[in-house]
């Protein structure tokens, strides 16, 4: 569905709704809509390199992308070393700063920075991935713990230990859940890396982990359900997606590596390396547990994927090819395909793509 | 004056190499067809001739041959190794910043793992990294530093050196060839807490045995302040988790069975803690990493002069390696990383030089060296190796020529404990070489030469856990160099003037290099190809300016263009780390009241990456060091006060990407001989 037509639906509701009101005699103000007018990737750079993290914005209207846009609005300050993921909530960017360790928080209608989050040593170090819901956002740390960050004092007021290496994270059913990779014990296979922590987001304590399956990594939950990927071993066992079951079990969807998810949709695509391009992805309804199909124009070696909340629209960023593989030190594009899994747009982002988090933003409604 | 005594000392060589009844008035030492050992044996013992000898050395021979005496080392005031080697040209040192840090050398934009280095004759072999650590070899025992680049026509050699695409010589600092005791002390101290004192005994027995034992310690914190530039802004940062101790001994025994017989024997031990800063990272300067290296060996080497025609030389050597590195991080299982890697060594070589007949000489070397690997990872497979190396050389020399071949026959033999072993490697190298002299009396030479060789893969590239490969084949290069080289000594003022120019053509293919699985896995491919070219010139001289005051010189400029080429998009770009100019100069002035010497190296913009995407230059820079020293006698004693001011101009910059180098730094030292 492209952005002018769901304009032009979301002002027939509001019309709908609001026509009855204008009736009346009170005038009424129509609530605001939101719209999506990009997209934000998060550029893990590449220390050997000597490049540090970038932010990538994609702009819809111009079908173009900035560079360094958060060094342009501070003054060429860099974002940082190796960041890990961004979110967009609120007013506000989150980006998770691994090396660097720092949460920045960044007002994203300007991109200037509003706060570092600098994590003491006994909240956690090192931290990778974010989500947020009422207010707070909840930050995965590397060396063994999940730390909650209220929004208004942006600052982290709690923390709770979970399983070595926490990974990915997402909020599902009034609980915060962790994966706990073991990535960092690959000599004894990532041996302790198996589950997924269960959070209770009232009182931020672990209620219990959840055995998964090897090497638990990205994790993504809609309002029915939670799906997650276990990456195994790079050898033998392979990566799979798998859901939560709600007698906690997990159960295999698809061969996976990569998700995200949007309405009640997880969105998949599978490319672990020396397979094949991806021409297809995934779509399965956690609703109704079926699985369905969207094929797109192939890309030989995907980074990230994301969907945005208002269009719909799938974007994938990817490496470019350097000598037959993955180019981890060069600049690398991002695909835009529409819900249909047309191309729509390809935009040159920056170098290791990793994350990606759309800007959406609330314009006035109008009634009559 | 030098002219009358280099004739009566090269009539002398003739008498005992020929024997009595063959005189000929007309001859020079670097004409006449000598053994290579007797050559060093005579020369030792007249200390006028070793330097002209060596000049000689680095105009007359085949392939590039320069080469730094421990006596300049010390009047340009140089105050490590690292400071030494820039004067050679073509070379790439990767340096880390701050005292004792990881310095690698590399030569013609080759690679480290292409550079053998040679210590007392004996290379030094690390098969986990292929990379040696010149930081360890200290400069205060320091004899001389040669490098050659490719093989010259100094045949009289293990097969060993003519395994690498150039070679890096280094000789400690002689034993006495009398009976006297000499001792000679030193210590120095210098910004962020460096300390190191030196020790250095020797003593000569009945004109035949000599021991000499050498100690030093070295102590820094390194937490220099260096600017970081973060776009608009500059701030000042200061080093971290920096310190490092390290300690060197070594005894060298010599034993002179009879004249042109002699054994001599070493027992190295070096010892580093290091507390590791890691890379600039920005926002951040948390590091909580440490490396302990150990490094033992024996070595001896004897030579032996059996008859006017046959010498012989044979070494043998048993070494110990370990690498000890941790790192304390709750993000590793048990919040602690321990990787402790062990090496041995033993390595025996023979070699016989024949003289058959006028102008002619034939090399038959043959080495064999065993090495393994083991570590406390649960996935160490417990590697090791037998090579076996056969080198078959050739010279033939006149008053004009001279014309070098030579064969390598290399076998490697790969296997490992369990799991899958690298695979084995059997190749023939050849190399050849010419120097013509177009006048005969005047020092001006023509050289040509080519080389072809390898290097097998290291046992990190073939075996490292999630990184290495076992099907990995040996990076190959062939080099082709040309240059015309003069020496003169024009006038009284100007003692000696040495020039050389060289330029070089090199290619290197099946280079191995480390390419992404995923995120989180890599793995190596001999992936790459590179063409490169460049010039190398030097210039050195010995200037008398006046009576009692000497001025020395040496320079050196570098043009080194290295492109990749495994992909026509690559065509036009820089391979990483190789500055497209780069060189220096030192100078030093000795007079009676103060002496003073200073030391430049400049080198331009890098890339550190093959693609040279803009956000991966590095900038180039000038570090320019002073020193000022004068020496007093006191009755027998020899004191010497001196202090060094290292980056004078401050100024901010760094050779390996996110690794600052130290701006202006100080440094004093007294040395006493007895």
């Amino acid at each position: 569905m492209t952005t002018s037509r769901l304009h032009l639906f979301l002002w027939a509701a509001l019309c709908a709704v609001a026509l009855p009101s204008c009736s009346s005699d009170e005038p009424s103000t129509p609530d605001p809509i939101e719209i999506s007018n990009g997209v934000f990737v998060l550029n893990q750079g590449s220390m050997s390199a000597n490049l540090p993290g970038t932010l990538t914005y994609c702009d819809y209207a111009k079908g173009s992308a900035t560079q360094s846009a958060f060094a342009s609005a501070n003054g060429g300050n860099v974002l940082g070393d190796t960041p890990q993921d961004a979110l967009s909530y609120g007013t506000k960017l989150y980006v998770a700063v691994y090396q660097s360790n720092l949460i920045r928080v960044i007002d994203r209608s300007t991109l200037k920075i509003l706060k570092d989050i600098r994590p003491t040593a006994e909240q956690g170090s090192q931290p990778r991935y974010l989500a947020a819901a009422d207010g707070k956002v909840y930050a995965s740390m590397y060396d063994g713990y999940a730390v909650r960050i209220d929004t208004a004092s942006m600052a982290i007021d709690a923390s709770v230990k979970v399983g070595p290496n926490p990974d990915g994270v997402a909020i599902y059913n009034g609980n915060l859940y962790v994966a706990n990779s073991d990535g960092m014990n690959y000599l004894e296979g990532y041996a302790n890396g198996k589950t997924l922590s269960q959070i209770d987001l009232k009182s931020f304590t672990e209620t219990r982990k959840i055995e998964v399956g090897l090497n638990p990594g990205a994790v993504a939950a809609t309002e029915t359900g939670l799906c997650f990927i276990t990456r195994g071993n790079y050898s033998d066992i392979p990566t799979q997606m798998k859901r939560l079951k709600s007698d906690g079990t997990a159960e295999v969807i698809a061969t996976a590596s990569l998700i995200c998810s949007n309405a009640n949709t997880v969105y998949f695509i599978n490319a672990p390396w020396g397979g094949d391009p991806v021409n297809s992805v995934g779509k399965f309804d956690t609703t109704t547990g079926q699985t369905s199909y969207v094929s797109i124009e192939a890309i030989d070696f995907p980074a990230a994927i994301g969907v945005d909340p208002i269009t719909g629209d799938i974007i994938i960023t990817a490496y470019n090819e350097s000598y037959g593989v993955a180019d981890y030190s060069g600049p690398g594009y991002a695909c835009r395909f529409n819900a249909q899994g047309q191309k729509v747009a390809t935009y040159t982002v920056g170098v290791n793509p990793c994350a990606l988090t759309f800007n959406t933003t609330f314009i006035p409604g109008s009634g009559e | 004056m030098l002219y009358a005594l280099r004739a009566a000392i090269c009539t002398v060589i003739f008498f005992v190499a020929q024997g009595p009844g063959t005189a000929s008035a007309q001859l020079r030492a670097d004409s006449i067809p000598v053994s290579d050992t007797l050559r060093n044996d005579i020369s030792r013992n007249l200390q006028t001739v070793t330097v002209t000898g060596q000049r000689d050395r680095t105009t007359a021979s085949t392939a590039p041959t320069h080469t730094l005496s421990g006596q300049r080392i010390a009047r340009f005031g140089m105050t490590d190794i690292g400071k030494a080697i820039h004067r050679l040209p073509g070379v790439n040192l990767r340096d880390y910043g701050g005292a004792g840090g990881l310095k690698t050398v590399s030569v013609r934009g080759l690679g480290a793992a292409h550079t053998a280095v040679v210590y007392d004759g004996v290379a030094l072999a690390n098969s986990r990294s292929g990379e040696i650590d010149l930081a360890r070899y200290s400069i205060d025992n320091l004899g001389s530093l040669s490098l050659i680049m490719g093989d010259n026509d100094e045949i009289f050699t293990t097969a060993r050196s003519a395994a690498s695409a150039a070679t890096l010589n280094i000789t400690s600092a002689p034993n006495p060839d009398d009976d006297s005791i000499r001792l000679s002390a030193k210590v120095s101290a210098g910004s962020f807490g460096y300390v190191s004192p030196f020790v250095r005994l020797t003593k000569g027995f009945n004109d035949r045995w000599a021991v000499g034992v050498v100690g030093s310690v070295m102590r820094a914190d390194n937490n220099y302040p260096f600017r970081l530039r973060n776009g608009s802004e500059t701030t000042t940062e200061k080093r971290n988790n920096s310190k490092v101790l390290t300690t060197n001994l070594e005894t060298n025994l010599t034993y002179s069975i009879s004249s042109g017989n002699t054994i001599s024997t070493k027992l190295y031990y070096y010892d580093s803690r290091r507390h590791l800063p890691g890379p600039v990272v920005y926002y951040n300067d948390a590091n909580t990493e440490t490396l302990r290296e150990r490094n033992a060996f024996w070595q001896s080497t004897w030579k032996s002069i059996l008859s006017s025609k046959i010498s012989v030389m044979t070494n043998a050597k048993f070494g110990w390696d370990a690498s000890l590195y941790s790192d304390y991080n709750g993000k590793y299982p048990g919040g602690e990383l321990h990787q402790n890697y062990y090496q041995r060594e033993a390595y025996i070589s023979g070699a016989m030089l024949w003289l058959p007949a006028a102008g002619w000489a034939v090399d038959y070397s043959a080495d064999y060296a065993f090495n393994n690997l083991s570590s406390n990872l649960v996935t160490e497979n417990h590697p090791f190796r037998h090579t076996i190396l056969q080198s078959l050389s050739a010279r033939w020399r006149n008053t004009h020529f001279t014309v070098t071949g030579k064969v390598l026959g290399s076998i490697y033999i790969n296997r490992a404990r369990t799991g899958e072993a690298a695979r084995d490697a059997r190749r023939l190298s050849p190399s050849v070489g010419i120097s013509y002299r177009p006048i005969a009396g005047r020092n001006i030479y023509l050289r040509a030469g080519y080389k072809s060789i390898f290097r097998v893969p290291t046992f990190n590239e073939s075996y490292f856990f999630h990184y290495g490969s076992t099907t990995l084949t040996p990076e190959n290069t062939n080099q082709v160099n040309v240059g015309v080289t003069w020496q003169a000594s024009p006038f009284r003022w100007l003692q000696s003037i040495t020039m050389t120019a060289d330029t070089y053509f090199n290619h290197v293919s099946d280079k191995i290099v480390a390419v992404p699985y995923n995120m989180f896995v890599w793995t190596v491919v001999n992936l790459e190809k590179v063409r490169g070219h460049g010039v190398d010139l030097t210039m050195s001289a010995d200037i008398i300016p006046a009576r009692r005051q000497s001025v020395i010189l040496a320079a050196n400029y570098s043009y080194q263009r290295m492109e990749p080429r495994t992909s026509k998009s690559d065509y036009g770009l820089q391979v990483a780390y190789i500055p497209r100019h780069s060189g220096g100069a030192s100078v030093s002035y000795e007079n009676p009241w103060v002496n003073l010497s200073l030391n430049l190296t400049a080198t331009s913009s890098r890339f550190s990456t093959n693609n040279n995407i803009p956000g991966t230059r590095i900038a180039g820079y000038a570090d320019t060091g002073l020193s000022i020293y004068r020496p007093w006698r006191l009755g027998r004693c020899r004191v010497e006060a001196r202090i060094d001011a290292l980056n004078i101009f401050n100024r901010q910059y760094e050779v390996i990407a996110r690794y600052p180098m130290p701006g202006r730094s100080f440094r004093a030292g007294i040395k006493i001989d007895l």
